[in-house]
C-alpha cells in the first residue's frame, strides 16, 4: 500500500514537472496545450494518490473525477483561443506572437 | 415536506434557461414567459406565508456526504414573510417590464438574467445554511452587476456595474471570511445549530465581536451604508425596471435579512451591545448621508437612491436599537413604496425622455395615474398614518424614545429629511411651472396596473401584515407622542416644501445663485459629500501603483511565466526536503 502511493506520487510529480518543462520549451502552442495536459494529470494522479492515505477514499476520487472534467473544458477553450490566434496571425510560434510583450 | 419553500425559488431558476429557449419560437413569448414563471414562484411563497404554522428545516445531502455539503432550506417567521413581499414585488416588476423593456434589444438577456436574479434572492431568503446562503449572495451581487450594465453601448453602464461589482465585493469577501471560520470551527453552517445555544455562544467573546463585525461589513457592501454605499446612486444607470428591483426587493434587502438572521448573535449578552451600537451608529449616519443628498440631488432617480441608502440606514438603526419587529417592517414597507416610486418615475423619465427633475413640472394634469402612484409612495415614505411607512417609522421612533435622547434626535432628523426630499421629488415633478413643451402621454396598461396594484398595497397592506405571526407583537395603536411628533413633522415639512418650491423657487434658486457658499455647498451635496473622491484617492494613490508593479512580472514570454511558476514549487520542495515544511 505505501509502496503504491509512493509510486504514484513520484509519477505524478515527475508529470507535473515534466508538463511545465515542455510548456516552456516547446516553440508550438499546440505542443504547449499538450504539455499542459501532462502537468494536469501529474497533479491529477497525486491528488488521487493523496487521498489513499486517510479518509474517506471516494472523497478524492470524486475531486480527481471533478478535476478531470476541469481540464478538459480548459483544454477546449485553449484549443479555441489557438484556433483564433493562428488566423490573427498565421503562425503558432509563442515568440513571434507579440501583443502581449511589454 | 414543506414545497413552498422549494418551489418558491427553484420554479424561478429553472426558469432561466427557458428564456432563450423559448426566443426561437417567439420573440415576444419571453416576456410572458418571464411573467408565468414569477408569477408560479410568488404563489408558492404566498401560499407559505399564508399557510405558514412551526418552524421547520429541511435538508437534502445531494453529492459528498463526507463534506456535508447540504442543501437546506429554513422556513420560519422572518423567511416566510420576506420570501412572499419579495416574490410579490418582483412578479409586478417584471409585468410592468413587459411594457417598459417593449422596445429594448437583447431582451432574451434581460428576462433570463431577472429571474436569475429573482430566483437567487428567494434562495437566499429560504437558505438553511450559511454556505448556501453565501452562494445566492454571490449570485444576488453578479446578477446586478450584469443588468446595471444591461446597456453594454452605455460607457456609463459599463462603468457603473463595475463599480458595483467592486464595491459590493469588500463586503463579501469580509462575509466569506466569517463563513468560513464558522464552518471550520462547527464543521456545518446550518443556522439552527450556529444560533442556537451550542452554536456561537459557546465562542470567546471577542471572537463573536469580530464574527459579527465582518459580517455587518458584508451587509453594509450589499445594503450600500456609508462607507460603502457609493455604488447604489451610480446603479442608476441601468433600466429602470432593475432600479426597482435592486431598491425594493433584491439586491439592497439582502444585508438587511443576514442582519435578522444573525440577529440572536449580535444580541448576546456578553457582547453587552457592543455590535448593536456600531450598527446603530453606522445606521444613523448612513440615514443622514442618504437624506441630504438625496434633498440635493436633480436627477429623479438619483433622488430614489439616495432615500434608499436613508432608509436602509434607518433598518440598520432599527436593528442597533433591538426592534427586530420594526426593522422586518421597515424592509417591507420600503420595498413597496420604493418600488412604487421607482415604476412610476420610470413612467414619467419614459414619457419625457429625461431623468432631470430641473426639465419636469406640472404633470399632473397630463399622467394622472402615475402622478396618483408616486404621490401615494412619496405619503408612504414620509409616513403619513396609515400608510405602511407610517407603521415602521412609529415603531423605530419609539424604540429611539426609550434609548436615549441623542438617538431620538437622530432619528427626528433623518424623518425631516424623508420628508423634505420625498415632498420636494413630488411638487419638483408633478407641480409647479412645467418645463417641457410637448405634452407627454401616459404609459400602456401593462406599465400602469403594477403601478396601481402597489399603491393600493402600499395604502392596505398594514391591514395584511397585522395578521403576521413575525409582527403578532408589534404594537398597532400608536403611542400619542410618537404619533403627535411624527405627525407634526410631516405636516411642517409639507408646508416648508410647498413655500419654497411652489411660490417662491425662483427666489430660492436666487439666493442659490448669489452666494458663493451655498453654490459652494450644493455641488459639494451634488457629489455625494465626496465620496467618490475618496474611492479615487485609494485607486490612484494604492491600488494602481500596486497594479504596474505587478504588472512587471508578466512579460508575455511563455517561458519567463513558466519558470516564474517553477520558481515556487523548487522553494516548496526545497522546503519539504529540509524538513520545515
Amino acid at each position: 500500500m505505501a509502496l503504491d502511493q509512493s509510486i504514484l506520487i513520484a509519477t505524478g510529480t515527475a508529470l507535473l514537472f515534466t508538463g511545465i518543462t515542455s510548456i516552456a520549451v516547446s516553440k508550438n502552442l499546440l505542443k504547449s496545450i499538450m504539455s499542459f495536459q501532462v502537468a494536469v494529470f501529474g497533479a491529477n494522479l497525486a491528488l488521487f494518490a493523496s487521498g489513499m492515505a486517510y479518509g474517506p477514499r471516494l472523497l478524492s476520487d470524486a475531486f480527481v473525477v471533478l478535476s478531470v472534467l476541469v481540464g478538459a473544458a480548459v483544454e477546449a477553450v485553449g484549443l479555441a483561443i489557438i484556433v483564433v490566434v493562428y488566423r490573427k496571425y498565421g503562425t503558432l510560434n509563442p515568440d513571434e506572437i507579440r501583443r502581449l510583450r511589454r | 415536506m414543506i414545497y413552498w419553500a422549494w418551489l418558491s425559488w427553484i420554479i424561478p431558476l429553472l426558469g432561466v434557461p427557458l428564456v432563450p429557449l423559448v426566443s426561437k419560437v417567439d420573440g415576444r413569448l419571453r416576456g410572458w414567459l418571464a411573467v408565468t414563471v414569477s408569477g408560479l414562484g410568488m404563489a408558492a411563497a404566498l401560499y407559505g406565508a399564508m399557510t405558514f404554522g412551526t418552524s421547520v428545516t429541511e435538508g437534502y445531502t445531494l453529492w459528498l456526504p463526507q463534506l456535508s455539503v447540504t442543501l437546506q432550506v429554513k422556513a420560519d417567521q422572518l423567511s416566510a414573510l420576506v420570501g412572499a413581499f419579495v416574490s410579490f414585488v418582483s412578479f409586478l416588476v417584471v409585468v410592468y417590464s413587459l411594457g417598459y423593456m417593449k422596445e429594448e434589444p437583447g431582451q432574451s438577456r434581460y428576462y433570463s438574467l431577472v429571474l436569475l436574479f429573482i430566483g437567487s434572492m428567494m434562495g437566499l431568503v429560504m437558505a438553511g445554511n450559511l454556505i448556501q446562503f453565501y452562494f445566492f449572495w454571490e449570485l444576488v451581487g453578479v446578477c446586478s452587476a450584469l443588468l446595471i450594465a444591461f446597456w453594454t453601448d452605455r460607457p456609463a453602464a459599463r462603468k457603473a456595474g463595475w463599480k458595483a461589482f467592486v464595491v459590493t465585493r469588500l463586503g463579501d469577501a469580509s462575509l466569506l471570511i466569517a463563513v468560513i471560520f464558522i464552518a471550520a470551527t462547527f464543521g456545518t453552517t446550518s443556522f439552527d445549530t450556529i444560533l442556537g445555544p451550542s452554536g456561537m455562544a459557546t465562542l470567546a467573546t471577542g471572537t463573536i465581536f469580530a464574527l459579527g463585525l465582518l459580517m455587518f461589513i458584508g451587509a453594509m457592501g450589499k445594503s450600500a451604508q456609508v462607507p460603502l454605499h457609493a455604488w447604489l446612486p451610480d446603479a442608476m444607470e441601468g433600466p429602470n425596471t432593475v432600479s426597482a428591483l435592486i431598491h425594493a426587493a433584491t439586491m439592497v434587502n439582502a444585508g438587511v435579512y443576514l442582519m435578522l438572521r444573525m440577529y440572536p448573535v449580535i444580541t448576546l449578552p456578553q457582547l453587552s451591545g457592543s455590535l448593536t451600537d456600531i450598527i446603530l451608529a453606522i445606521g444613523l449616519l448612513s440615514a443622514l448621508v442618504g437624506g441630504v443628498c438625496a434633498f440635493a440631488a436633480d436627477d429623479l432617480k438619483r433622488v430614489l437612491a439616495y432615500s434608499t441608502i436613508s432608509q436602509l440606514g434607518l433598518m440598520f438603526a432599527a436593528i442597533g436599537l433591538g426592534n427586530l419587529d420594526a426593522a422586518a417592517y421597515q424592509m417591507i414597507s420600503q420595498g413597496l413604496f420604493k418600488a412604487l416610486a421607482f415604476l412610476a418615475a420610470g413612467s414619467v423619465i419614459t414619457a419625457l425622455g429625461t431623468r432631470s427633475i430641473n426639465e419636469m413640472g406640472g404633470l399632473v394634469r397630463v399622467m394622472k395615474y402615475t402622478y396618483a402612484g408616486f404621490l401615494v409612495a412619496m405619503l408612504g415614505m414620509s409616513g403619513l398614518p396609515p400608510l405602511v411607512g407610517f407603521w415602521s417609522k412609529d415603531a423605530i421612533l419609539s424604540s429611539a424614545f426609550s434609548a436615549g435622547t441623542i438617538q431620538s434626535f437622530l432619528v427626528m432628523c433623518a424623518f425631516v429629511m424623508t420628508a423634505l426630499y420625498s415632498f420636494r421629488a413630488l411638487l419638483r415633478t408633478f407641480h409647479g411651472k412645467p418645463a417641457w413643451k410637448e405634452a407627454p402621454k401616459e404609459s400602456p396598461p401593462t406599465m400602469l396596473v403594477p403601478i396601481i396594484v402597489l399603491a393600493v398595497s402600499v395604502l392596505t397592506a398594514w391591514v395584511v401584515l397585522q395578521a403576521q405571526p413575525l409582527l403578532s407583537s408589534y404594537s398597532w395603536v400608536p403611542d400619542a407622542t410618537t404619533l403627535g411628533a411624527s405627525l407634526s413633522i410631516l405636516a411642517l415639512c409639507a408646508a416648508l416644501a410647498y413655500v419654497a418650491f411652489i411660490p417662491n423657487y425662483q427666489k430660492v434658486v436666487g439666493v442659490i445663485q448669489s452666494s458663493k457658499g451655498l453654490l459652494g455647498l450644493r455641488s459639494f451635496l451634488h457629489d455625494g459629500l465626496g465620496f467618490d473622491r475618496l474611492y479615487q484617492w485609494v485607486y490612484n494613490g494604492i491600488m494602481r501603483p500596486l497594479s504596474i508593479a505587478v504588472s512587471y512580472i508578466q512579460t508575455g514570454l511563455i517561458r519567463a511565466n513558466m519558470a516564474l511558476l517553477l520558481l515556487p514549487v523548487a522553494v516548496l520542495f526545497f522546503l519539504f526536503a529540509v524538513g520545515v515544511l
